[in-house]
């Protein structure tokens, strides 16, 4: 069966985040920083009214990158919360035949990796990068 | 002729009827307890006052003639020549019960006839004509008050501080005059005599010096108003467009009389800069017929040139002795505020405009509504790319946004509002159970969302009942357990993140935790085995099992407390002590509750602190070190500095010049920030769960500029 992802860039490379998990996408153009939030956590930013944490997962990935206006606004247990990433790439449907198993080098946080083209997309285990930040947030 | 009663006036009767009843109810209590202090017995005399004319206008006449009876009884207390009996009170409150039945059915049937009144009114006069006879007229406060004015008069002069005693005995007078000439004039109504407008009393004098020293024109206002029954609304907001433009000197009738004699021709004697200024203010004026003016001379007002030059010039050598005077001018005014209260009340009205609460419901619901058709809107916008459309957007969703934040506010309702109804309900427990009890209030200003507060009444006052039935003890039992006689009851909220702690607490017979888990055991609601284990706090829990109560009966409905409780969305835990207390605490949540913060800046990142939990701000002036520490010298206490921003665990200069003080377990501390920008009412939103746990952290909310603040919970950090 097809999936739809969404693909952006996130430090010179690309990754995926299952359709289902994604509310939209917006420009922070502002957020407040939350002094004792952990690393992972940029800030906070008001989005229509309501305050959304706005996450920076490159940290939990381990790779480098400059800071963006871009995020993706996901649904985590009915709370709105942000990722800063660098660009989105667009939505694309896979088809299950696509789908590799992430190498090992990859991590915890790749569920699976697809290939198109020349690039490869490493598609987030999003439910588990949500977890660790969330219980790394408590000190 | 009720039925005539346009509905308009009706309406207004009504919500005025309403909010001088309820005021009544929490004064009549405290009169109960202090029987000597004049500034409620005041209050409510001008309340019952108001609420007479006003009946009287639209022919209500049982509320008139209940009022007037109810008026009487508390003249003769004003004036000191009765001291509260018992009965007398308890008339009182029985006459403020009858008059909110009135009010309910006149709103239903547009007349008052329905309920008999005479016998209540009767037995008011009787108690008045006993009263009357049985006492001394003691030198009444209007005495006392005129020889301490007549001694003002004399002292004031030219001096460099006249104005502002001529200013503060201007209010003492006018307060004065009100309250004994409502008194005066209570049966026999007054004429207007129009001559009397020239014939100025030594404060009104200086008055038109001191104006006319300041370049203004004294002119003779005279207005003629439509027949109204808002007469005396519309004297006030006359008086309050001409005034803006200089000063009132006189009126004709005089603010006291205005509402006993019910003239349309008012004329007022006005110092003002320009006739031209003067037409454009009276056009402001509603129900207006028809206006004259013209300008006065000083001869009329016999009022001399020189005299004008010499009130600019000061006199030094009076100056202690006005000083002296101007703090017995203070204390009279003090003494007077609560009469003066009711004209400015009416006076600032025309800065408010009373919303319906349906009303406000609707509004609420439909912006609710629009929330969700923008969101639609939204995702159906981002789908396509259509030039200029995203920023239009953009600004329509902070428009909606700040709606919500602004209508979210408008529901909010402090708790004062419940509170103030807690001392009649008290009163009539007390009687009832033979109690003797004082409550006491704190964190009335806390606020919270409107429905919250409504369905928090009900629990709240479920659980007042149970502590005077059963855990207060009659005065007898008290002295033999050597506690003060009469018991108390303390009411104290404070916010605590998005929620509102209330607690609710009395000094009686407390609740025993091994009698609680024998009870529950005996009534089968726990297996012994488990109460076993138990520890105290667990067992006082049981009582709120459905079904529980104590060989005496004591500590029922419980249950049901906890349930409404619960259904709000909050929780109920109980303490206690044998003998020393039982505590009642409710943690309600109020996610859309504002709070009063104090914005202070660190770095350049503005923080909100709650003021519940500031005790002042100061400049760093005295620093010094003790050891490592610094510290700063507060009154004659030397407090610990702290760095929030160190304490936040950023990173920022050490040299901050402001410092807000916190308490911290009886002890005060100052938190070193960069500025202070002063306090602001702001509505709490909820930090995402992910945040909610980070240390210092109490909530955020969203500023005028959009941008997230965090509120601060600066008591955490404290080490």
């Amino acid at each position: 069966m097809d999936k739809k992802i969404v693909v952006f860039k996130l430090g010179n490379q690309l990754w995926g985040i299952d359709l289902k998990y994604i509310r939209e996408v917006v420009r922070v153009k502002q957020y407040t920083k939350v002094p004792s939030a952990t690393d992972h956590v940029l800030g906070v930013f008001n989005l229509r009214g309501q305050i959304v944490p706005l996450l920076d997962i490159s940290r939990i990935l381990n790779v480098e990158r400059d800071s963006s206006e871009t995020a993706i606004i996901l649904n985590y247990n009915d709370e709105a919360v942000g990722f800063s990433v660098d660009s989105v790439v667009g939505v694309i449907s896979i088809s299950d035949k696509e789908v590799l198993p992430p190498p090992t080098e990859a991590g915890d946080y790749v569920k699976s990796v697809v290939r198109r083209g020349k690039e490869l997309i490493s598609v987030l285990d999003t439910a588990r990068v949500l977890e660790v930040i969330e219980h790394a947030g408590i000190t | 002729m009720a039925e005539s009663i346009d509905k308009e006036y009706l309406e207004l009767f009504l919500e005025e009827a309403r909010e001088y009843l309820s005021r009544l109810s929490e004064l009549l209590p405290k009169l109960e307890k202090e029987h000597e202090n004049k500034e409620i017995v005041n209050e409510a005399f001008r309340l019952v006052h108001s609420l007479k004319g006003n009946a009287a206008m639209l022919n209500l006449e049982n509320i008139s003639s209940l009022a007037h009876a109810v008026e009487d009884l508390l003249a003769l207390i004003r004036e000191g020549e009765t001291e509260l009996s018992k009965k007398a009170m308890k008339l009182l409150f029985k006459a403020l019960d009858a008059l909110n039945d009135l009010v309910n059915i006149v709103e239903e049937r547009h007349s008052d006839k329905e309920l008999n009144v005479t016998e209540l009114i009767e037995e008011l006069r009787s108690i008045i004509k006993h009263e009357k006879g049985k006492e001394e007229a003691t030198p009444s406060m209007s005495e006392k008050a005129r020889e301490a004015l007549d001694f003002l008069r004399k002292m004031a002069t030219s001096d460099k501080k006249g104005k502002e005693v001529i200013d503060a005995m201007t209010t003492v007078s006018r307060s004065f005059d009100k309250i004994s000439n409502s008194a005066k004039a209570k049966d026999k109504r007054k004429e207007v005599r129009e001559d009397e407008l020239f014939k100025l009393n030594d404060i009104e004098r200086n008055k038109a010096i001191d104006a006319l020293a300041h370049g203004l024109q004294l002119y003779q206002i005279a207005l003629e108003f439509k027949e109204t029954p808002m007469l005396t609304l519309r004297y006030f907001i006359a008086l309050q467009k001409i005034g803006e433009l200089g000063e009132i000197i006189k009126t004709i009738p005089s603010g006291a009389e205005i509402s006993e004699i019910k003239t349309q021709r008012i004329l007022i004697l006005a110092a003002i800069r320009k006739l031209e200024e003067l037409d454009d203010a009276i056009k402001e004026i509603p129900d207006l017929e028809s206006y004259d003016a013209r300008k006065i001379s000083l001869d009329t007002l016999g009022i001399k040139e020189n005299e004008i030059k010499r009130t600019s010039k000061t006199a030094l050598d009076k100056v202690t002795e006005i000083e002296d005077l101007l703090k017995k001018v203070e204390e009279k005014e003090a003494e007077i505020k609560s009469i003066l209260l009711e004209e400015q009340q009416q006076s600032q009205k025309l800065g408010e405009v009373r919303v319906n609460v349906k009303s406000l419901d609707t509004l609420f619901n439909l912006v609710g509504e629009l929330v969700l058709v923008k969101s639609r809107l939204a995702a159906i916008i981002s789908k396509y790319d259509i030039p200029n459309i995203k920023e239009t957007l953009g600004t329509f969703e902070r428009l909606v946004s700040e709606l919500q934040d602004e209508v979210m506010r408008m529901r909010l309702v402090p708790l004062q509002y419940v509170y103030k109804t807690i001392p009649k309900y008290v009163a009539e427990l007390t009687e009832k159970y033979s109690k003797e009890v004082d409550v006491y209030f704190e964190g009335g200003e806390i606020s919270l969302d409107r429905k919250v507060l409504e369905d928090l009444a009900g629990p709240l006052f479920n659980l007042i009942e149970i502590l005077i039935r059963d855990d207060i003890e009659n005065s007898e039992e008290r002295v033999r357990k050597r506690k003060p006689s009469v018991g108390t009851i303390r009411l104290a909220a404070s916010r605590e993140g998005n929620h509102v702690i209330l607690s609710i607490e009395s000094d009686g017979k407390g609740i025993d935790a091994e009698e609680v888990k024998r009870r529950a055991v005996e009534l089968g609601l726990v297996p012994a085995s488990t109460v076993k284990k138990m520890s105290g706090e667990e067992a006082l829990m049981l009582t709120t099992l459905p079904g529980f109560l104590l060989k005496n009966g004591a500590l029922a409905g419980l249950d049901s407390v906890k349930k409404s409780i619960e259904a709000l969305g909050g929780t109920l835990e109980i303490y206690s002590k044998v003998d020393v207390e039982t505590r009642f605490i409710l943690k309600i949540p109020v996610s859309m509750a504002t709070l009063r913060a104090l914005l202070v800046k660190l770095g350049n990142t503005p923080y909100a602190i709650p003021v519940t939990s500031v005790v002042t701000t100061i400049k760093l002036v005295d620093k010094g070190n003790v050891g490592e520490a610094d510290v700063v010298k507060y009154q004659d206490k030397i407090l610990s500095i702290y760095d929030l921003t160190r304490l936040l665990g950023i990173n920022g200069s050490l040299n901050k010049k402001y410092a807000v003080i916190v308490e911290k377990r009886g002890k005060l501390v100052a938190l070193a920030v960069n500025e202070i920008l002063g306090q602001e009412d702001i509505v709490v939103k909820p930090l995402s769960k992910m945040l909610a746990r980070t240390k210092g952290l109490a909530g955020a909310t969203i500023r005028g500029d959009g941008k997230v603040c965090l509120i601060l919970d600066p008591l955490s950090l404290v080490p």
